[in-house]
């Protein structure tokens, strides 16, 4: 039976404009593939489409390099990709982190498309602990979420995370609980454990109370942790590093990226054990991008008060930062 | 092409035979299909060779429930989406057009880069308004869709149509332009 699709234009446009969904592109594929009148309408829409951007049409992918590229990694022993400690490179972990209590919502979404029901729990200023069907608790906080969808218990156990949350998971050898936080995966071996991530900062921090974890990404990085031990995991540079070792390390690297100056001064307060006031509490909402290698916290507060056109002095227990308005 | 049970039971117990074999038979369309994103051969090759890596090392861990191809499809889609916040992708794609464009009449041989603009610049303006603004923000402006409906304040559906309508009025346009052109009359 042939696809029929209607409006095939939008959906060719879309997959050579890179908007296409991965659906969308299995649909495009398939309806190509079943006639040669297909494959020549979209051959010709590729070519039209690539003349109007100006586009290069490349065709030089060598198929049985690929498989050898692929067979050389999998066919070798070491094909997993062992998490180091760089010494140019760390991070100083936050000892503590800090519950809030607010108020809760609870939301139920159906995705029509994929005929899927999914449940999605979902906090702004509150706490909200729930029990999963296989009995695993989670205690989500706020301004996160965990989206569980119809098969969970069982085809397989997959939560996917976005913000922190708390796990107290009742293991099952034959099917894995995984946190799939935005790409990167938590998998339980028999554990209590918690995520946590916000949207803007570029870390997620996990810690590990009973049992152990697997922690990997989509493209190799590997650790696994265990009881009263600490990772994390930083997104932008897609690396995995044990806290143990960080802290070992005399090196500290922090950055911000976006972040509000009241976030930032946090951060900077509990690596530096130091107190960060703000003279005018309107600059809270002053936002820095920044990256800091192994500098004092002198030399921080310089950069971001002159990046912000503000001001700092010292006092008898840590810092004031002056200004009227940051400038941007 | 979809695996039955018995060739990805076969993949995750370990049968490199079957795995080669799936390999080949997706590998160039997700390649393809990284392309369009990351508009980078040599990126979209290595993200793809990373997938099938990296689900070889956690087969065992991986509970699929939809089929291993609409995994392998959304598993290069999150992987693309991830490699283009690692980039500056407007200064660096920008950067790249600008090296094609001094090539692209290798494209169309007999045919003068300068014409050729022209019919390009006269199909612009046949475009409806609305549709020119949101081709051009696609093009220029290497926005996506849901980009372009945001700012535009617009549903994703009426930014695929209109990308559509594009589409069939270049096609009309430069039809004499594109010697391996075949009309389709859908």
């Amino acid at each position: 039976m042939q696809n029929k699709i209607e409006n095939i234009d939008d959906l060719i446009i879309k997959f050579l404009s890179g908007n296409a969904l991965p659906e969308e592109a299995m649909l495009i594929e398939d309806w190509k593939n079943e006639d040669k009148e297909h494959l020549a309408y979209f051959l010709n829409s590729e070519k039209i489409f690539n003349t109007v951007h100006h586009i290069k049409a490349i065709n030089t992918t060598d198929k049985e390099q690929a498989w050898k590229n692929v067979l050389e990694v999998i066919d070798n022993k070491n094909n997993v990709r062992k998490i180091s400690v760089f010494n140019n490179i760390g991070l100083k972990l936050a000892a503590s982190f800090i519950l809030l209590i607010s108020i809760s919502v609870l939301v139920y979404y159906y995705v029509g498309n994929n005929k899927n029901t999914i449940t999605v729990f979902s906090t702004t200023n509150q706490v909200l602990t729930k029990k999963l069907n296989d009995n695993t608790e989670v205690t989500i906080l706020n301004h996160s979420s965990l989206i569980v969808n119809e098969d969970f218990g069982k085809k397989n156990r997959t939560v996917k995370l976005t913000g922190s949350a708390n796990f107290n998971v009742v293991h099952k050898d034959e099917l894995p609980f995984i946190v799939n936080a935005d790409g990167f995966f938590i998998k339980d071996i028999g554990t209590k454990f918690s995520v946590r991530s916000s949207l803007n900062n570029d870390s997620i921090f996990v810690s590990v109370e009973e049992g152990t974890v697997l922690l990997f990404d989509s493209l190799g990085s590997e650790l696994e942790i265990g009881a009263m031990q600490k990772a994390i995991y930083i997104k932008s540079q897609k690396k995995i590093i044990n806290s143990q070792e960080i802290i070992k390390s005399a090196n500290i690297l922090i950055q911000f990226n976006y972040d509000v100056l009241e976030d930032v001064i946090s951060e900077l307060e509990k690596i530096y054990h130091t107190t960060i006031e703000l003279e005018n509490p309107l600059l809270n909402k002053c936002k820095i991008t920044s990256t800091f290698t192994n500098e004092s916290i002198d030399t921080v507060l310089t950069i971001i008060t002159e990046t912000l056109g503000l001001s700092y002095e010292k006092t008898s227990s840590g810092y004031l930062i002056k200004g009227q308005k940051c400038q941007s | 092409m979809e695996l039955d049970k018995t060739e990805i039971e076969k993949i995750k117990s370990g049968d490199v035979k079957s795995f080669e074999t799936f390999f080949n038979n997706h590998y160039m369309a997700l390649v393809n299909y990284a392309n369009t994103i990351l508009n980078d051969r040599d990126d979209a090759e290595d993200i793809v060779q990373q997938v099938y890596i990296s689900f070889w090392e956690k087969r065992l861990a991986t509970d699929i429930h939809t089929s291993l191809r609409a995994f392998f499809y959304k598993s290069v889609h999150n992987a693309c989406l991830n490699k283009i916040k690692q980039r500056k992708v407007r200064t660096e794609y920008a950067t790249h057009i600008i090296h094609l464009n001094a090539n692209s009449n290798e494209q169309i041989k007999h045919i003068e880069e300068k014409e050729l603009q022209q019919k390009i610049d006269i199909a612009m303006t046949v475009l409806p308004e609305q549709c020119r603004k949101i081709f051009s923000m696609s093009r220029f402006e290497q926005l996506k869709y849901q980009e372009i409906a945001d700012q535009l304040g617009l549903s994703i559906k009426t930014v695929e149509n209109q990308m559509g309508k594009a589409l069939k009025i270049f096609r009309e346009q430069l039809k004499e332009y594109l010697p391996l052109l075949i009309l389709f009359l859908s």
